[in-house]
């Protein structure tokens, strides 16, 4: 990834930004790239430079000196890790994950329903998937495949594509691929490999075979009998080994991880925040009006309003981020020659000053929160953008539920004629 | 903002009318005349209401008088005059634009309207409630609250309670406020995609939702282009004519810009050295710039 069209896209989010109604001008292409003003971080001190002789050119000549920083030097060496890692890092941050996109002309089903049914949706495809059987299964060819996890992925993955444009959730598909294949083979490699010192405080009852409470065995008896055996162990290198109680365990793990992040994804790119913050609320007022106690009652409200500034510093988190990458690449900090434990420090360093950074960020925001009239959020109504359609339950909502009560239902329901 | 400023319209026509009343009783129609003297007397103290009344409307808004503010530990060696001495009135539907080079003490001279910072010698007047004076900072990002623009133009307006309960009258504000700065279409925008400018836009929409009396608006043009910046202070001078006849303070660094506003005070170096009407300021500012043109 250039560094140019980084920097690009890293303010001007064009895609995202675009106007509701069309407008035909004042949309998002002209605060795009050309004009990535800088905020603060790094890049910050280049506007201060302007002399005051002409003053009509003081904002256009300062402005076009931060975004027009001299490419990387090209060379055919092989890039340091260090600063792979520091493209990887201003790349993940120009694709903001988790905010909010405006609908097309016409917004899909993800888009209708009432934040709260997305939101105990997404709690649901992580829940309910453990609910169903797992066990006895593996001697099977297709046992190292936990169907219910998969099945759970891939309606996430199919209301994901069928609810955002292809430009924007193929990007961040690849980053929580990535981010789910790290947890696949942290725990492909590592499950199994050292046995566990598991004992069994209690005589398991009778019938119930060993394999299933969590001893790994060396072989498992196939179940067509000794004419197709398997091998319970697939692989064996030094200390790394798979076996196929742990590729099902990796396999769990990384769409599990897939699920939660491609879920709350969904959940933040079809609902704003705001709605989401007024949903919470709305279901918490009963909780709230019998509390009886006054500091719990602002604690409802400090909840509900804690979620909208958290889901406001987002988006502050991935700026600051990229603003530090994008100062530290241009900084032109010669990785080969620092070695991996000064490399190591320099990051260490730069990580210190964005926690600083958005520090520093947060106190300005609740400065200027007083100034513009904050005073408690007991008195705070958070102000709906979308209207009060957004927060209509409708027959969405009600279908979506069904589906969902059914599906716990079915879980349920295997469970116990599985145990039987 | 349209309802809002109906609503105030109606509220300043009661008033009035509520005076009128006041100043010609109707108890006179039943009543016999009161004797002449006391007649005469009522109607003096009357006029004297009216007077202080209007006195209190053409009163400036803002008024400051010898003004000096430190920076630093007073007595140690980092203590610096930051501004010397100076004299400043905005009235009310008054546009007063603050020009000066870089460090001059512009945000230093907002900072002390606001009562953010204590006047170490001088006076400093507000003739506004504390609520109703509205401030955009220089940097945009410092003022961005809320994750969408739409709730945070309203924040204002939220933080009060208020809610779209059957009439949509916060949505229309919104909507009207994104209008006038050039943003119409935008109040689903996440604040985190927007530019510096916009954001900046958004602020001010904010401060027009909030039916501010003063506005304190420090070099918002150094983010925008020079069509968004004549809209918002267009818009800006709308709520000045308005009928909430507020008073703003423009800091910046165009000069054109000075021919939209009513008056103008150059400051360097902490001290006021030019202060007049806006065109004039313009003329002798350009002046000077022709003069150190040809000296060189
Ligand atoms: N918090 C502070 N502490 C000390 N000095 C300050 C502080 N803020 C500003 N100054 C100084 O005050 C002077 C005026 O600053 P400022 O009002 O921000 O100028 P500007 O006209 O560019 O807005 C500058 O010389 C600056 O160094
Ligand atoms: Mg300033």
């Amino acid at each position: 990834m250039s560094l140019a069209s980084a920097g690009g896209g890293a303010r001007g989010g064009a895609p995202r930004g675009a106007p509701r109604g069309g407008a035909p001008r004042g949309g998002a292409p002209r605060g795009g790239a050309p004009r990535g003003a800088p905020c603060g971080g790094a890049l910050g001190g280049a506007r201060r430079s302007s002399l005051h002789v002409r003053p009509h050119r003081c904002s256009s000549s300062s402005q076009p000196a931060a975004s027009s920083q001299p490419p990387p030097p090209l060379s055919t060496e092989p890039t340091p890790m260090a600063a792979r890692v520091l493209d990887g890092v201003i790349g993940a941050t120009s694709t903001p994950v988790g905010m909010y996109v405006e609908p097309g002309d016409r917004p899909s089903f993800v888009y209708r329903l009432h934040p709260i049914t997305k939101q105990v949706w997404a709690l649901a495809l992580v829940l309910v998937p453990a609910f169903f059987p797992q066990h006895g299964s593996l001697g099977e060819p297709w046992g190292v495949l936990p169907f219910p996890r998969i099945i759970a992925m891939g309606s996430v993955l199919l209301a994901t594509a069928v609810s955002l444009p292809p430009r924007l959730y193929v990007p961040q598909l690849r980053r929580l691929l990535l981010l789910s294949m790290l947890a696949f083979f942290a725990v492909a490699f590592v499950s199994d490999a050292v046995s566990p010192n598991v004992y069994v405080p209690f005589a398991p009852p009778d019938g119930v075979p060993l394999a299933s409470l969590g001893a790994s065995p060396s072989t498992i008896a196939s179940p067509d009998g000794d004419n197709a055996p398997f091998c319970y162990v697939m692989l064996e290198a030094g200390i790394v080994k798979v076996t196929r109680k742990s590729l099902k365990l990796a396999i769990s793990a990384a769409s599990i991880a897939l699920t939660v992040l491609l879920a709350s994804n969904l959940c933040l790119t079809t609902t704003t925040p705001e709605a989401s913050a007024s949903a919470l609320r709305g279901v918490l007022a009963p909780v709230r009006r019998i509390l009886p106690w006054r500091p719990a009652r602002q604690f409802v409200d400090d909840v509900c309003l804690g979620l909208l500034l958290a889901l406001r510093f987002i988006a502050l988190v991935f700026e600051e981020a990229n603003a530090l990458a994008l100062g530290l690449a241009t900084k032109d900090v010669p990785w080969r020659s620092l070695g991996p434990m000064r490399a190591i420090g320099v990051g260490a360093g730069v990580l210190g000053k964005l926690v600083r950074n958005l520090l520093g960020h947060a106190e300005k925001i609740a400065v200027a929160m007083h100034d513009r009239g904050f005073r408690g959020a007991s008195t705070f109504h958070a102000y709906t953008p979308g209207g009060a359609k957004d927060l209509r339950w409708g027959v969405g909502d009600a279908v979506a539920l069904a589906v969902l009560a059914g599906a716990v239902y079915l879980a349920t329901y295997a469970r116990s004629h599985a145990l039987v | 903002m349209a309802m809002a400023a109906r609503t105030q319209q109606q509220q300043q026509q009661q008033q009035q009318q509520q005076q009128q009343r006041s100043v010609v009783p109707r108890v006179f129609c039943r009543t016999p005349r009161a004797p002449r003297r006391k007649r005469a007397l009522r109607r003096q103290a009357a006029s004297a209401d009216m007077s202080d009344d209007v006195s209190a409307m053409q009163q400036p808004a803002i008024s400051l008088t010898h003004l000096q503010v430190t920076r630093g530990q007073p007595g140690s060696t980092d203590a610096k005059h930051v501004l010397v001495d100076v004299n400043l009135e905005v009235g009310r539907g008054e546009i007063h634009a603050l020009l000066g080079p870089n460090g001059c003490g512009k945000s230093t001279l907002l900072d002390a309207v606001r009562g953010k910072i204590k006047p170490t010698r001088g006076e400093v007047h507000v003739r506004v409630p504390t609520d109703k004076i509205a401030f955009v900072p220089q940097n945009p990002d410092h003022n961005v609250v809320m994750p969408t623009a739409g709730a945070d133009v309203a924040f204002a307006l939220s933080a009060r309670g208020e809610r779209d309960e059957d009439d949509g009258h916060v949505m229309k504000a919104v909507d009207y406020a994104l209008e006038r700065v050039r943003l119409e279409g935008f109040a689903c925008a996440p604040t985190g995609t927007l530019s510096g400018g916009q954001r900046q836009r958004v602020a001010v929409a904010g401060t027009l939702v909030a039916d501010a009396e003063v506005l304190l608006l420090d070099e918002l043009t150094s983010y925008l282009d020079p069509e968004d910046a004549e809209a918002v202070l267009d818009a800006v001078r709308a709520s000045c004519r308005g009928p909430r006849a507020a008073a703003a303070i423009w800091v910046t660094h165009r000069l054109d810009e000075l021919l939209k506003c009513d008056r103008a005070t150059y400051i360097d170096d902490g001290k006021v050295l030019l202060s007049g009407s806006g065109t004039y300021v313009r003329e002798r500012i350009l002046g000077w710039q022709e003069e150190v043109a040809k000296s060189r």
